[in-house]
């Protein structure tokens, strides 16, 4: 019934088609072997099946396992009427291969063209090989996946903005629309809030549950309590539950996964992954892999609480310690002007504060020894203390000593040997308009009287710095600013800033002696932000002490 | 978006020509410094049926534009400029200060590239955009990276509007963006730095930009989705950019040694050097010669000095960068087109104020 071809011996078989075999090494002289069971014993013995044709198409020989894998071709049968549909198609068609499932088999052939129109098509059963590479790039996936979630995923520290990235992360990958179910971090309320983001949403949307949908869509109280539970396909009994949560146009859910996001402490909340009716459920891997992207999402979460509750923490500290905005003095036009040395908080050693009095204001500006949250903290103690002071002792030489002592009462005062150096003074509208100021000095560079006209005079007040000595001596004088007039006090930060072109070199007073020179005139806001603006081109972009100014002037009469 | 609809009638739209003579009307209140009358002005506008971005960017943004132009003529002087600007931003705060304080929309960040003190042009924007519906954070002028960088983790915005007008702090504002994107936040990039129509600013990792207050609305109506504009910023060509930057401070001391200016004029020209550095490294970010092209030709007539020297000083300071970075292929193409370009013309035409 077989029939053999003189010259059918198939080359090697193992190197899947993809090289020409033609020239592959063949002995040069060696004659096929004529004995016709030979050539039928080895062909029977190939791993791949073999099936030959004739010039007109009919099958010539099939081997043993071509007819294992391929029982539907008959020798003495035209091979593009065989009943497997891919190879009779790639024969007629002249192709040069195919691939096809067959009989519960992946099966790829190639054909390879012999003498005299005849042909043989080489057929390999490749039904592992194409599970492992599948296997492999599903894992490949799953990897990439979790790499991309990763890279985003730690990237915001801001606990809104990291529940939108969880959202948005698993979709379309792991489902076609993803919830997370949370409780915001104070514990005031007890009400869950989500973030649903589906395939093809430009963005995010959030929103409230009602409190009864944790305990009516299975698992999810489970889940925000950290357990995890099995994805279950979704009843239209069920849908009522979660409708809450789907949008309007989203249909009958197929599957839904809930898997906790566990965090330190408390779990973070509850991702459900919901996908569309048509597509398959969720297989082991995939829950692995939900369970896995949840585990990092709550980590994730868990952080940006962390560092939500600190970000709070220090904001309300910072604002505490940060120089306050300026009243409203009637007849004084005022402006404030502070960069911290390097620090994100934005908080040093340098204040000035201004407080209304019934006839003008009392102000300070100073500069306690120091840097960073350290000196910050004394900021805000000497700026307390003058607070409560002032209400004993409104002349500033005699606050000035109060403060001094005041300082010195504190325990571990003379051990951290911080001190201050200070102006403070009063202001005092008088009835033409001109603003008489009282200033008491504690060490501190001599604050500038800036003329119309561009004269810069410095004012003489002297003395030692607040903090550092029990009997240290103040000093008080007097100045009147005349209209159009100004009074700048400042701290060193601004006349020590080193730059300029040879980088080294400090800002100084004759800079600024000639800065403010070029900028009378100015209200005090515009020559405030003019001094910051010129200093901070000094610097360009090297690190500085702290900066702090204050500009008085008296009001325009408008 | 805000628009038309606000008015009250048709007769009160501002036409072309009596916004020209609004204009008119509002820099005399400029010229006076007369706030309380700038501030009636603008007030009055509103009342009238103007809206918060007619005002900001047809009145005050368009007398900002005129007023630049007169200190580059020289009729105006830096005092008088800085006592404008002054009086607009107050005029600004009270037009804000009408905007009702209840915002329907999501939040966003507007800052200043570190180092850009001329925070009115971003002043308005940050009020357009509020009286769009949005919550608006102004972090102000010259916003330092780290504190950029502290804020989007604290208020986790979910669009940072960067504004850079001089195009040689493109890579600070390139900076700006990478930290901003690594936070999962896109930028809308916004202002002439990023180049006449915004030409560079997807080459710093923008995800779009505006040149004006009313662009910004209409780039924010859009969708930024941020997994298209957050991560790593894209990749700049080569590396060279930074190694122009390296040597900034040397070249700045070596033209100095050759121009050797009259003290008064040294900490002028060291700046001007150090930001023709900073020029060419940003045209070598964004891979066009034309950024330093724009910035020598604006320099030819702003750097210290009498007039008719500038050319010569410049011409000193481009041969003087190319000797430094000789070894560097691209500044020296670059450097050797902008050494080419023509020399000093007569007059300001054409030159962008700052």
């Amino acid at each position: 019934m077989t029939t053999t071809s003189r010259d059918g011996v198939a080359g090697p078989v193992s190197d899947d088609g993809r090289a020409t075999r033609s020239g592959a090494a063949r002995p040069p002289d060696t004659p096929p072997p004529a004995d016709a069971h030979l050539v039928r014993e080895l062909l029977d013995g190939l791993a791949e099946a073999v099936v030959t044709t004739d010039g007109h198409g009919t099958v010539t020989l099939v081997n043993a396992m071509a007819a294992a894998l391929l029982p539907q071709v008959v020798p003495g049968t035209p091979l593009i009427g065989c009943n497997v549909p891919a190879l009779a198609t790639a024969a007629r068609d002249g192709a040069g291969s195919f691939e096809t499932a067959h009989l519960g088999r992946r099966l790829r052939g190639v054909r390879r063209d012999l003498a005299g129109g005849r042909h043989a098509w080489y057929v390999r059963d490749v039904t592992e090989e194409r599970a492992r590479t599948d296997s492999l790039l599903a894992e490949r996936a799953r990897t990439a996946f979790l790499a991309r979630a990763g890279s985003r995923l730690g990237t915001s520290l801001h606990r809104e903005q990291t529940l939108r990235t969880v959202a948005t992360l698993g979709v379309p990958y792991l489902a076609d629309l993803a919830v997370v179910v949370h409780r915001l971090p104070s514990p005031a309320e007890d009400v869950p809030h989500w973030v649903r983001y589906a395939d093809g949403d430009a963005s995010p949307s959030t929103g409230v549950a009602p409190a009864t949908l944790v305990r009516t869509v299975p698992g999810l109280a489970d889940a925000l309590d950290g357990d995890p539970t099995d994805p279950s396909p979704w009843r239209d009994a069920e849908l009522a539950d979660l409708a809450a949560l789907l949008p309007g146009d989203f249909g009958c859910p197929g599957t839904v996964l809930v898997s906790p996001m566990p965090s330190a402490g408390r779990p973070a909340g509850a991702l459900i992954l919901v996908r569309a009716a048509g597509r398959p459920g969720f297989d082991r891997r995939d829950i692995e892999l939900a369970r896995e992207f949840a585990a990092r999402a709550g980590a994730a979460l868990g952080a940006a609480e962390l560092y939500g509750e600190q970000a709070h923490l220090a904001r309300v500290l910072q604002n505490s310690l940060l120089p306050p905005e300026l009243p409203a003095v009637p007849g004084v036009c005022l402006a404030g002007g502070y960069r911290a040395a390097g620090d994100s908080l934005r908080i040093g050693g340098d204040f000035y504060d201004v407080l209304p009095t019934g006839g003008g204001a009392m102000f300070a500006l100073g500069d306690v020894c120091g840097k960073g949250v350290g000196a910050a903290v004394l900021t805000g103690r000497v700026r307390q203390s003058l607070q409560t002071l002032r209400l004993v002792e409104q002349q500033p030489l005699g606050l000035i000593r109060l403060l001094n002592r005041a300082l010195f009462d504190t325990p571990d005062a003379v051990r951290r040997s911080q001190f201050t150096t200070l102006l403070l003074g009063t202001l005092t509208v008088e009835p033409d308009g001109a603003v008489r100021a009282r200033i008491a000095g504690g060490g501190h560079p001599s604050p500038l009287v800036v003329r119309p006209d561009g004269t810069v005079v410095p004012v003489q007040v002297g003395g030692m710095p607040v903090g550092a000595l029990t009997d240290a001596r103040f000093a008080e004088t007097e100045v009147r600013l005349a209209p159009g007039e100004l009074l700048l006090a400042y701290t060193d930060g601004v006349t020590e800033a080193r730059g300029g072109p040879r980088e080294v070199e400090m800002f100084g007073e004759r800079r600024l002696h000639r800065a403010l020179a070029s900028a009378a005139g100015l209200p005090p806001a515009a020559l405030v932000d003019r001094l910051l603006q010129l200093v901070d081109e000094w610097l360009d972009g090297q690190g500085h002490d702290d900066i702090a100014m204050l500009a008085v002037r008296p009001a325009e009469t408008a | 978006m805000t628009g038309a609809p606000e008015r009250a009638g048709p007769d009160r739209a501002p036409t072309r020509t009596d916004a020209t003579a609004v204009v008119e009307a509002y820099l005399r209140c400029l010229d006076a410094a007369d706030h309380p009358a700038a501030t009636r002005l603008a007030l009055g506008l509103l009342d009238g049926g103007w809206t918060v971005a007619d005002v900001l960017v047809d009145v005050v943004a368009a007398a900002q534009r005129e007023i630049g132009l007169r200190w580059l003529a020289g009729r105006w002087s830096v005092a008088q400029e800085h006592a404008a600007t002054h009086v607009s931003e107050q005029v600004v705060g009270a037009v804000g200060a009408r905007i009702p304080p209840a915002p329907t929309r999501g939040h966003v960040l507007l800052a200043c590239v570190e180092g850009e003190w001329h925070a009115l042009a971003a002043r308005i924007v940050a009020e357009v955009v509020r009286a769009d519906g949005w919550r608006v954070t102004f972090l102000g002028a010259s916003v330092p990276g780290r504190h950029l960088v502290s804020y989007l983790h604290q208020a986790g915005p979910d669009t940072v509007l960067l504004s850079c007008v001089q195009p040689h702090r493109l890579i600070r504002a390139g900076r700006m963006i990478e930290a901003c994107r690594a936070a999962g936040v896109p930028v809308v990039a916004g202002g002439p730095g990023f180049g006449v129509d915004g030409r560079w600013a997807a080459a710093v990792g923008a995800a779009a930009w505006g040149g004006s207050a009313r662009d910004a609305t209409r780039l924010l109506d859009g969708s930024l989705p941020p997994a298209t504009h957050a991560g790593r910023s894209p990749a700049p060509d080569a590396d060279e950019y930074l190694r122009v930057l390296r040597r900034r401070r040397d070249i700045v001391q070596a033209a100095l040694a050759a121009v050797d200016p009259p003290e008064e004029d040294a900490e002028a020209l060291a700046n001007a050097v150090a930001h023709l550095v900073d020029a060419l490294a940003a045209a070598i970010r964004v891979g066009d010669p034309q950024l330093l092209l724009d910035h020598t030709t604006w320099q030819r007539e702003a750097l210290p000095g009498s007039r008719n020297d500038r050319g010569d000083v410049l011409a000193t300071i481009l041969a003087c960068c190319a000797e430094m970075l000789v070894e560097h292929p691209r500044s020296d193409r670059y450097l050797r087109a902008a050494r080419a370009a023509p020399g000093p013309r007569t007059g300001r035409a054409g030159l962008r104020p700052s």
